[in-house]
């Protein structure tokens, strides 16, 4: 189903118009529907290349990718500036990414931190549980003397930092506790208060948490909308290459399947949305899980962004 | 004075003593040596891993196996070549029940349409994902997991490690008794599964956001797959501690499919009944004495009650 055809179809010129401008500056129109509730804005950046296993993924595609995905989010032509919407060069930036499951294109990571170093933010901390010394090579290797500080087996490392500014980087997988693991998940993983034990269904510190139950990493939404509240979040999805089946906690390539894509959002909730709908339309989630469940807590409950498709502003690039 | 001090000293030692042999692991002497797999070393481990430790090992998966009777993990890692190195995860569940069950839940859990795998005879019928790498298997209060550290090792060799540890495990163990609940006819081979807690349950069973079923009182619930004409048509068996709490489990169910979009059909009674719901499908409930039989997934309701009387004749022998 191409949902974005579909949304798309019966909009009057005017409609149009007006959800254009709304989405490209978050414009607020008084008196339309979009001054009342305005649109999460999600960029899908896709390349028609042949990317698969055992082809390597050029640098220079996944810069481009990522330049395109930064620009039209935030509406500015200009790289650097796009990104100074969204980082500002005295942030200490937090830089969680997906960890041993299934780790990320390295080339996103280091399309992402060079363009943060290029901005000339003041430091960047990268975070990941957990990671292969063939990832973290390939990492190094690509970023040679500019690799920035790589916190691991700390659960992430940087929650008890001063971040300005958080840039997460997941990828989208089969996943045992979330149905499917993207953005959303990992912030059970860098609550400020610790790792919950492990992804329970009220926040830590409500004292309705028992502190063992699980089942869907239900609130994980609250640590996006409560400890990271006023921290500026962009989130670029990597889903070059998704993980359609995992073995207990490694997501063997036997079940990768790639969508060529990216996504982009200051929402945390809507990326997920969105990343969500296109892996479903590649793989199942893990078991009998709902997916969609800690999304739209995240929404209904927490009120961390905005898991309704119909309310979110999806742009799709072909480069 | 002097010799409370050496007596302090020699239990201070013993204590030490007492820990370190704890912190070598019940499951030490099951991991094969050096080349007792021709050609591979023992590069690493084996590291023990108990309680919440698990956690430190294999993050939020860690929910599953803690639900059953966890008690410690064992993994060693080995190494053929650089480019060819598996891990042996030995999980002591205390019971050989328990072994069995996370056994069931991982082998459910990796279920995919893309993933060839196939059983192969070990002492139980153990689980090869040839396209991975990767072999499970359980032998009486251990689940054992053989995967690819580096690269793809071949089914020879997989099978290999796995006689290798199985050999070391002198009880067989046996399976859950519940489990002859469970309908026969049409069961999908690979697919019966020990069920405990709420995470497991919601992962290999139901997902509810709720405990409809009452998973805090720790029934023993056991679960299938059927070749039934519907979505995934699952039948499971929950034994509770009383008739009362089953007839609860029961009513509770009933309760929340009228909740949802759901119909119920005509003709139930206190101890079943049929429906069709729009996340269930068709599903259907019966009680018999302290257990629940419940069917769902089944294209309609004239199939759940196809399913439910299969369910209902087991339940009442």
């Amino acid at each position: 189903m191409d949902f974005e055809q579909n949304r798309y179809a019966n909009l009057s010129r005017r409609d149009f118009v007006i959800r254009s401008a709304a989405a490209a500056g978050a414009i607020i129109l008084p008196g339309t529907a979009e001054a009342q509730a305005p649109k999460s804005k999600v960029i899908v950046v896709t390349t028609k290349a042949d990317l698969g296993p055992g082809k390597p993924v050029p640098m220079a595609l996944i810069q481009q990718m990522v330049e395109k995905g930064v620009t039209t989010l935030a509406g500015k032509s200009d790289p650097m500036q796009a990104w100074a919407t969204y980082v500002r060069a005295t942030d200490t930036v937090a830089l969680p990414t997906a960890g041993g499951q299934m780790e990320n294109i390295p080339e996103v990571n280091v399309a992402v931190y060079l363009a943060l170093m290029k901005l000339g933010v003041n430091k960047m901390n990268i975070g990941t549980h957990r990671m292969s010394s063939a990832w973290k090579k390939s990492l190094t290797d690509l970023m040679g003397d500019k690799m920035p500080q790589l916190i691991t087996g700390k659960l992430f490392g940087f929650a008890d930092l001063t971040n300005d500014s958080i840039v997460v980087l997941p990828t989208v997988k089969h996943h045992d506790v979330a149905g499917v693991s993207a953005g959303l998940k990992l912030y059970a993983c860098f609550s400020k208060k610790g790792p919950w034990n492990y992804h329970g269904e009220t926040p830590k510190e409500d004292p309705r948490w028992d502190g063992k139950s699980g089942g869907s990493m239900g609130a994980c939404g609250w640590v996006a909308a409560n400890e990271y509240k006023s921290t500026r979040k962009l989130h670029i999805v990597d889903m070059i290459r998704v993980g359609g089946s995992s073995r207990g906690f490694t997501a063997y390539p036997d079940g990768w399947v790639y969508t060529n894509s990216l996504v982009f959002s200051t929402d945390p909730v809507a990326a997920d949305r969105v990343a969500l709908d296109i892996y479903l339309k590649v793989a199942q989630p893990s078991g009998r899980l709902d997916p969609l469940y800690h999304i739209e807590r995240a929404d209904k409950e927490y009120k961390a962004g905005v898991s309704d498709l119909a309310k979110i502003d999806v742009r799709r690039i072909t480069i | 004075m002097r010799r409370c001090s050496q007596v302090g000293l020699i239990l201070l030692g013993l204590g030490i003593i007492c820990e370190a042999v704890r912190g070598q692991g019940n499951s030490a002497g099951l991991f094969p040596k050096t080349n007792e797999v021709a050609g591979w070393t023992l590069k690493e481990g084996p590291k023990f891993f108990n309680n919440d430790q698990l956690f430190d090992y294999m993050d939020g998966a860690a929910e599953i196996p803690k639900s059953y009777a966890f008690k410690q993990l064992g993994s060693a890692k080995y190494q053929k070549s650089t480019a060819l190195t598996l891990e042996v995860a030995v999980f002591d569940m205390s019971k050989s029940a328990d072994a069995f069950g996370y056994f069931s839940a991982r082998v459910f859990l990796e279920r995919s349409p893309r993933s060839k795998d196939r059983e192969i005879p070990l002492d139980h019928p153990a689980h090869l994902y040839s396209s991975v790498g990767a072999l499970t298997f359980w032998k009486d209060h251990y689940t054992v997991i053989i995967q690819p550290e580096i690269g793809r090792p071949d089914d020879a060799t997989l099978i290999q490690f796995a006689k290798a540890v199985s050999a070391k495990i002198k009880a067989k163990g046996i399976p859950p008794t519940l489990l002859d609940r469970l309908p026969k006819e049409k069961q999908i081979v690979g697919t019966p599964r020990l069920v405990s807690g709420k995470a497991t349950f919601d992962a290999t069973v139901m997902f509810l956001p709720k405990d409809i079923f009452g998973l805090g009182d720790h029934p023993q619930i056991v679960g299938a797959d059927y070749s039934l004409p519907g979505k995934s048509v699952t039948m499971f068996v929950a034994k509770y501690a009383t008739p009362v709490r089953a007839s609860k489990a029961l009513n509770d169910y009933r309760a929340y499919l009228q909740t949802v979009k759901s119909a119920i059909a005509p003709g139930g009674s206190a101890s079943r009944f049929v429906a069709t719901s729009e996340k269930q499908h068709g599903t259907g409930a019966v009680v018999s004495g302290s257990q629940l039989g419940v069917i769902f997934g089944a294209k309609d309701s004239a199939v759940a009650e196809v399913g439910l009387k299969s369910l209902a004749n087991k339940l009442s022998r």
